[in-house]
């Protein structure tokens, strides 16, 4: 099967809606590579950049959306095609929300430059965040390319994000513990902590529409949760 | 599938020289709409007609392999054509109505194969065909003027309704509405899906859209062979093969 | 690349050039229609006017004494016995009804009795006395009858005989005609229209001035019926046959090809192919119509298969195969379907064919209806058979006519043309009209 339409204003929309998820999805990378920097140096600056920032993020995914509207209703796409623009939509979806939690983080960190530094928490949630940035990046690099195995492995790794997670929901506990003027601080890098590892199991979304895109089945097996910070008690 | 309508095993069909089908097997299941697509000259007409033995008819035409209806081998010596097309109607691509009244159109079947008793029973045949083609309301008060004077649906309807007057129990219907327009179009394909309450349908489109639509089995052709051959949906989502998927999504192949 | 912008109010060379090329073909064209126009005008005018006046003829009418003595001597009224005297006793009974007449009225004239006598076509004599036979109580009374004047003197009121002529003519003279133009003034002697001229059989060489169609007429309706009856059923039988039936082979290829070449034959070989197997190995009548119908069967064949060939083929497909999917049989579909619709196709050749048959003379020449007949053939007698007996037909008719002497005949001819030609031009209206009538669009 090639892979060019008879049509080729087919494959430009198709292409062009597809450079706009790549667009999208570089966007939001920066915006958390950006956000942990700020986070870090407690740039307020910066954390304004990143907030303001969100908004081109949400802008591009309602053009998303309208495209794979007008090419669902002007072209009918099927089998492969229709697999593609249900995808696109989702991923679009997941982008934008991924946005929305890297601008949380932004507004959060404003807060925290405010109040004293926490010692060394912000170490496990940049490596958080790095993991989240390096699958975010995998995710689309398999979409593009249409690696099934890529995208497999993204979604192995949302267990390491969640026990990351884990473990900086006990640090904090602790330094909430020994500290009582350490909680305002604490309670909003927990918030952000979480709002990572959402971004993970987003990030691990935009994977297994990988998978669905090139195999045509979902992923079949449930997808590994180790936040067990729910279920165990006093973590 | 338990027990198929229409069962065609290993069939060949030659024109001359020049092979047009090739070693094609496929079972229609009963109460089912069976859309047959393919680009242009992969054999799908060919194929339809051999289940009607409307290929007899050309002579440098021969057709071999196995087709069952009902079991029964419509090629065996006894089986005589004509009784065969009473059971397999068919409907063509172009309306073609006799050049008669729209009464005599539809009475022409159970005429020469004497299938009323009587005039009133005639009157009742031609009724129920024309109800199930759902023209009898446009036409009831005119049935005595001539078929040719109808719009473009109209007279397809008015074909199909000819077909089922011999109350056949399969329907091959050849493209029927790439004459019409899209509303006339619309009637047909829901003629179609009533009609597939009481008829095995099997019909040769053009559009995919309109097999996904109005079929529940759809089979692909291409190059005189079957390809793929299953569920509409899953044929339209999922294609398990890659000629399949170029054809459905409009890719060249 | 620049694009020429060419205004479309400015005309270009090529197309000044290709509109110049259209109008001389425009012209060469009008120029072949009226060459056409022009034979076609040249032969009608030629042939009506040298016709025309065939149809008028000039009678005299003549108050003829019926005298019982010369007549019916025996006074019985019996025309069994009436029939013994022939025309040759009548004759004098005529001539001098006339020279009374004249007497009567005044007309001096010059001319002895026998002269007188012969004014009075040799025809009447005949009708007189077919009259009296017919009506034996004439006898004995006077009998008022129109009757045939003789061929110079009905010339001579057509303009064909002038006194200078007459002058020089052995059967009439100048007297004679002036006479005849004293009768005209009086009213005895008119010029009308004359039915006999379509109804009368042929007359001897003598007399052109009865000579008429009526035998010709029906030996060519004879013939027609003929044709019909036989070249329609099997012409149209074996085109479908040929159509419908048989298999595209080589073996149908050849048939196709010979009815084509059959067409085109001379007619006169069919005349000899007639004489051949009608007459010599069949042992029919010579001259009769029915070979004549039959000969002209043979050539009228391939023009009805070629016709109704074609009037099948543009039945559409969609037809045959509408009713084949209904379930009709092959003989079904042609004969409830294809048939019908190609009924008019079939009508038109086949009258087309007709016409052309009705037109035809070489092949009856040749089996020998080149005779000279009076009687007027019975459709059916015990000894000739079936359209046994001996006839002619207009186009024959009109050879015979050309080949005589007097200059009478030459107008019958023209005549007869006249007559033919509107018979054909009947039968082609016919086709066409029928056609329209029947045409459909499908």
């Amino acid at each position: 099967m090639t892979n060019d339409h008879i049509s080729s204003a087919f494959d430009t929309d198709l292409d062009g809606v597809q450079a706009e998820i790549m667009k999208m999805g570089g966007l939001v990378e920066n915006a958390i590579r950006l956000g942990m920097e700020a986070l870090e140096s407690r740039d307020d600056t910066l954390a304004q950049q990143v907030r303001s920032a969100d908004e081109v993020i949400d802008q591009l995914e309602e053009t998303i959306n309208e495209h794979a509207a007008r090419i669902i209703a002007l072209r009918a796409p099927t089998a492969i095609d229709l697999r593609l623009i249900l995808s696109v939509i989702k991923i679009s979806s997941n982008l934008e929300r991924i946005g929305d939690y890297a601008k949380n983080m932004a507004k959060r960190t404003q807060l925290l430059s405010q109040t004293a530094p926490i010692s060394d928490s912000v170490g496990t949630l940049r490596r958080m965040t790095r993991t989240v940035e390096g699958m975010l990046k995998d995710a689309l690099d398999a979409y593009i390319q249409r690696d099934a195995a890529l995208a497999t492995d993204v979604i192995a790794r949302d267990v390491d994000v969640d026990q990351m997670y884990n473990a900086l929901f006990r640090e904090l506990l602790t330094f909430m513990m020994e500290d009582p003027r350490n909680i305002t601080a604490c309670l909003h890098l927990h918030f952000i902590s979480k709002n990572t590892e959402r971004m993970g199991d987003h990030v691990t979304s935009i994977a297994e529409q990988v998978v669905y895109l090139t195999t045509g089945t979902k992923p079949d097996e449930a997808r590994p949760k180790a936040d067990e910070t729910s279920t165990k008690k006093g973590g | 599938m338990t027990h198929p309508k229409i069962s065609a095993q290993n069939v060949d069909v030659r024109y001359g020289d020049t092979v047009a089908i090739k070693d094609v097997s496929v079972d229609i299941a009963p109460n089912t709409v069976t859309a047959f697509i393919g680009p242009s000259g992969c054999g799908k007409s060919t194929f339809l007609r051999c289940l009607n033995r409307m290929n007899d008819t050309i002579d440098i035409c021969q057709v071999t392999g196995d087709i069952r209806i009902d079991g029964e081998d419509i090629f065996d010596r006894n089986v005589d054509p004509v009784q065969l097309r009473a059971k397999v109607g068919m409907v063509f691509q172009k309306p073609n109505p006799f050049p008669k009244s729209i009464f005599d159109n539809v009475a022409y079947g159970p005429k020469i194969h004497g299938l009323a008793r009587n005039k009133v029973d005639m009157a009742k045949i031609v009724e129920n065909a024309l109800r199930k083609a759902a023209l009898w309301s446009e036409v009831k008060d005119r049935l005595h003027s001539p078929g040719t004077g109808l719009s473009g649906g109209q007279q397809q309807r008015l074909c199909i309704a000819r077909a089922i007057a011999t109350a056949p129990e399969v329907l091959l219907m050849d493209e029927p509405c790439s004459a019409l327009d899209p509303i006339a179009t619309g009637q047909i394909e829901e003629l179609i899906n009533d009609l597939r309450q009481n008829f095995c349908v099997v019909i040769v489109t053009h559009s995919m859209q309109q097999a996904a639509r109005i079929s529940q089995k759809t089979a692909f052709f291409h190059l005189g062979s079957l390809v793929e051959y299953g569920d509409t949906d899953q044929i339209f989502t999922m294609p398990n093969d890659p000629r399949t998927e170029s054809y459905i999504t409009g890719r060249i192949g | 690349m620049t694009l020429r912008t060419q205004s479309l109010l400015v005309r270009d060379d090529r197309t000044r050039r290709r509109n110049a090329a259209e109008r001389r073909f425009r012209t060469y064209g009008r120029c072949a229609v009226g060459i056409v126009a022009l034979a076609l005008t040249v032969l009608l005018v030629t042939v009506v006017t040298n016709g025309a006046s065939a149809f008028r003829q000039t009678f005299i009418t003549l108050n003829i004494p019926l005298p019982e003595a010369k007549l019916d001597k025996t006074g019985t009224r019996n025309p069994a016995v009436m029939a013994k005297v022939t025309t040759l006793g009548y004759a004098p009974v005529l001539r001098d009804a006339l020279v009374q007449q004249l007497a009567d009225l005044g007309i001096k004239t010059a001319l002895s009795d026998k002269e007188t006598g012969k004014m009075i076509s040799k025809e009447a004599v005949a009708t007189v006395r077919d009259q009296v036979l017919a009506n034996p109580d004439l006898v004995g009374t006077i009998l008022t009858i129109d009757l045939l004047v003789e061929g110079r003197i009905d010339g001579y009121f057509k303009g064909r005989v002038t006194m200078e002529s007459a002058a020089l003519d052995g059967n009439t003279s100048p007297d004679a005609l002036q006479i005849a133009q004293s009768l005209a003034d009086l009213g005895v002697i008119k010029t009308r229209f004359n039915w006999r001229f379509l109804t009368a059989p042929d007359a001897s060489d003598q007399r052109p001035e009865a000579a008429g169609l009526g035998v010709a007429i029906l030996g060519s309706l004879y013939m027609m019926t003929v044709v019909l009856v036989l070249a329609l059923p099997i012409g149209v039988a074996a085109s479908i046959y040929l159509e419908e039936f048989t298999p595209k082979n080589r073996l149908s290829d050849l048939i196709e090809v010979n009815i084509s070449n059959l067409a085109a034959v001379p007619s006169i070989v069919f005349g000899i192919l007639g004489l051949a197997i009608f007459i010599n190995f069949a042992g029919f009548k010579q001259s009769s119509p029915l070979v004549g119908g039959l000969v002209l069967t043979l050539m009228t064949l391939p023009t009805i298969i070629i016709s109704t060939r074609a009037a099948l083929k543009a039945v559409p497909m969609s037809i045959r195969d509408a009713a084949l999917g209904v379930g009709a049989s092959k003989m079904q579909s042609v004969f409830h379907h294809v048939l019908p619709l190609a009924a008019p196709g079939i009508l038109t050749g086949t009258i087309i064919g007709l016409a052309q048959a009705l037109g035809e003379t070489a092949p009856l020449l040749l089996i020998g209806m080149v005779a000279f007949v009076r009687e007027y053939p019975a459709v059916y007698n015990d000894t000739a058979g079936l359209f046994g007996e001996a006839a002619t037909a207009l186009p024959v008719q009109v050879f015979n006519w050309t080949q005589r002497a007097d200059p009478g005949f030459a107008e019958r001819a023209s005549g007869a043309i006249i007559t033919l030609l509107v018979f054909l031009a009947i039968m082609n209206i016919a086709a066409v009209l029928l056609r329209r009538r029947f045409e459909r669009r499908w």
